[in-house]
């Protein structure tokens, strides 16, 4: 109980602001349980880490636009005119093609854009978009495990403290309509949310569940050598029925260079000396 | 005599009637791969890697739209078969619906990152005598089968392959994938006697799960395949009765 309290108030000590915009969020060096029990993917295991700070938003559409206006950097699916969108009326695991989607508009130019949403996550792009931001910001993506750390923020469930599969439509958008037949608003949006709109976690981290997936860097034995994205903690589209990927455990897999509009990302710094 | 010929068929497709399961491996089972159709292959391979060889590493490189019309019928749908054109979503769980010994509601919806296309699910639907005919020819050819060929069978409602498929299961019993397959089948046409199953409410009943699995036990194998073939009867009525209308 000390040791918990003891690394809360670190973690409230060391909270910062690193640029104008995004709070991080300072994860202590330290080991920490991850996984879960009986899962043949994510096992729990026990595993030591470097101090890291991890921003507590989504990176936003104003975020990135920045990046764009400074270097003229084009997407991938800006390049290759081969975004993924989705609309409801789609049976459940499929997504339109449309040239017309990016990230300034996510679901086609004819389903609206970012107007009024430059607080919301980006999407609609790659990986290999988060990259590039990437570098241009001085950042990196979390690793896998660095992204169930702070998701967790201590707890040993697949969720954090105070969330059940009841009560997490309080922390996350998510999709809670029975299928995606029929468009869901009932937590106020069909799409993405502002972020930080839901309740946090423990350690101030908003919307490690749903909201949008979030790329995180590493590769996973059933990648098989193969150059393959991960995103974890679930996204808008993903309801109780289909896709419940909106915990700590589970881990996604997508091609590196696919925009989808429920595919976003947070940002980490290293933070040495912590 | 209809009754007797059915029961045959489905007690010679109980596992263990016929020949064994090949062994077991550690990673995802020969029928989990795709099945690779011979008509045009080393063209259409040809064709394929000319895109691929395009654009960067990785990326998905559907051909264009042009390219794609050049194609002949048969070409595209060694295409479709063996080239699945979309991107899949992150969390498709395309490789993981698979567990020895239980039985899911749907099949995987594609290989590794990648599922079909709207185009060739519009092509597949559109085409679907010729379809039936090609599909007809890759399994007679093969041993194994993989989700391709049963995704195929799916997404054009291919009921007229339930005996070729009884026949196949005899053979490969540890292709679990076969039963799932006839349950989309029966659940799609909503045929009543599966859908009013306990079968039926527990994998496609609500709430809707796709994570929701049926133990692919000796009793749940005899009920789908009997299920199946009185379904594959009810359907062989119905275009008797259509071609006597005509």
């Amino acid at each position: 109980m000390k040791t918990i309290a003891t690394l809360l108030l670190l973690i409230y000590c060391y909270t910062g602001v690193y640029s104008q915009e995004q709070s991080f969020i300072k994860i202590p060096a330290g080991s920490y349980e991850v996984g879960l029990k009986g899962s043949v993917e994510n096992p729990r295991r026990r595993i030591t880490i470097k101090a890291f700070s991890i921003a507590a938003t989504e990176l936003t559409n104003a975020e990135f636009e920045r990046f764009i206006l400074a270097t003229g950097y084009q997407t991938e699916a800006e390049r290759f005119k081969d975004a993924l969108v989705f609309e409801p009326g789609l049976e459940e695991f499929r997504w339109l093609d449309d040239s017309t989607a990016y990230w300034r508009y996510p679901n086609g130019v004819a389903r609206g854009g970012i107007t009024g949403k430059m607080n919301h996550p980006v999407t609609g792009i790659s990986f290999t978009d988060a990259l590039v931001y990437c570098k241009w910001a001085g950042v990196r993506l979390p690793t896998l495990e660095e992204w169930e750390i702070a998701a967790r923020a201590g707890s040993a469930t697949k969720y954090f403290k105070g969330v059940t599969a009841e009560s997490i439509s309080r922390y996350a958008n998510i999709w809670q309509g029975r299928d995606h037949l029929q468009a869901d608003s009932t937590d106020g949006f069909m799409y993405t949310a502002p972020v930080a709109r839901f309740q946090p976690n423990p350690w101030g981290l908003y919307d490690v569940f749903g909201n949008v997936f979030e790329f995180c860097s590493g590769s996973l034995p059933r990648d098989k050598g193969r150059r393959v994205a991960h995103a974890r903690g679930g996204s808008w589209w993903c309801s109780k029925n289909a896709c419940n990927f909106y915990n700590a455990v589970d881990i996604g897999s997508v091609n590196p260079h696919a925009s989808f509009s429920n595919l976003g990302f947070r940002v980490v710094k290293d933070a040495e000396g912590l | 005599m209809r009754i007797i010929q059915i029961m045959l068929w489905i007690t010679m497709s109980l596992p263990g009637f016929g020949q064994t399961a090949p062994a077991k491996n550690n990673g995802l089972p020969d029928f989990r791969r795709l099945t690779n159709p011979g008509f045009g292959l080393e063209r259409i391979q040809a064709f394929i890697q000319q895109y691929k060889n395009s654009r960067e590493s990785y990326r998905n490189k559907p051909v264009s739209q042009g390219a794609y019309d050049s194609l002949s019928i048969r070409e595209k749908f060694t295409y479709a078969m063996i080239y699945p054109e979309r991107y899949l979503q992150n969390c498709a769980r395309f490789t993981y619906f698979f567990q020895r010994g239980k039985l899911f509601p749907r099949l995987s919806f594609g290989y590794n990152e990648n599922t079909l296309s709207f185009r060739q699910i519009q092509f597949l639907k559109m085409n679907r005598d010729s379809v039936i005919t090609f599909l007809n020819e890759v399994i007679q050819q093969k041993k194994s089968w993989g989700i391709n060929i049963k995704q195929a069978i799916i997404e054009i409602n291919g009921w007229e392959f339930i005996p070729a498929m009884m026949a196949y299961y005899r053979q490969r019993p540890d292709d679990t994938d076969v039963l799932t397959t006839f349950m989309a089948l029966m659940a799609h046409d909503v045929f009543s006697s599966f859908t009013q199953s306990e079968y039926y409410n527990h994998l496609y009943g609500d709430p809707v799960g796709y994570q929701v699995t049926v133990d692919a036990d000796k009793t749940t194998e005899a009920f789908i395949l009997t299920t199946t073939m009185a379904y594959y009867t009810s359907r062989t009525g119905k275009r008797s009765l259509k071609t006597l209308v005509k």
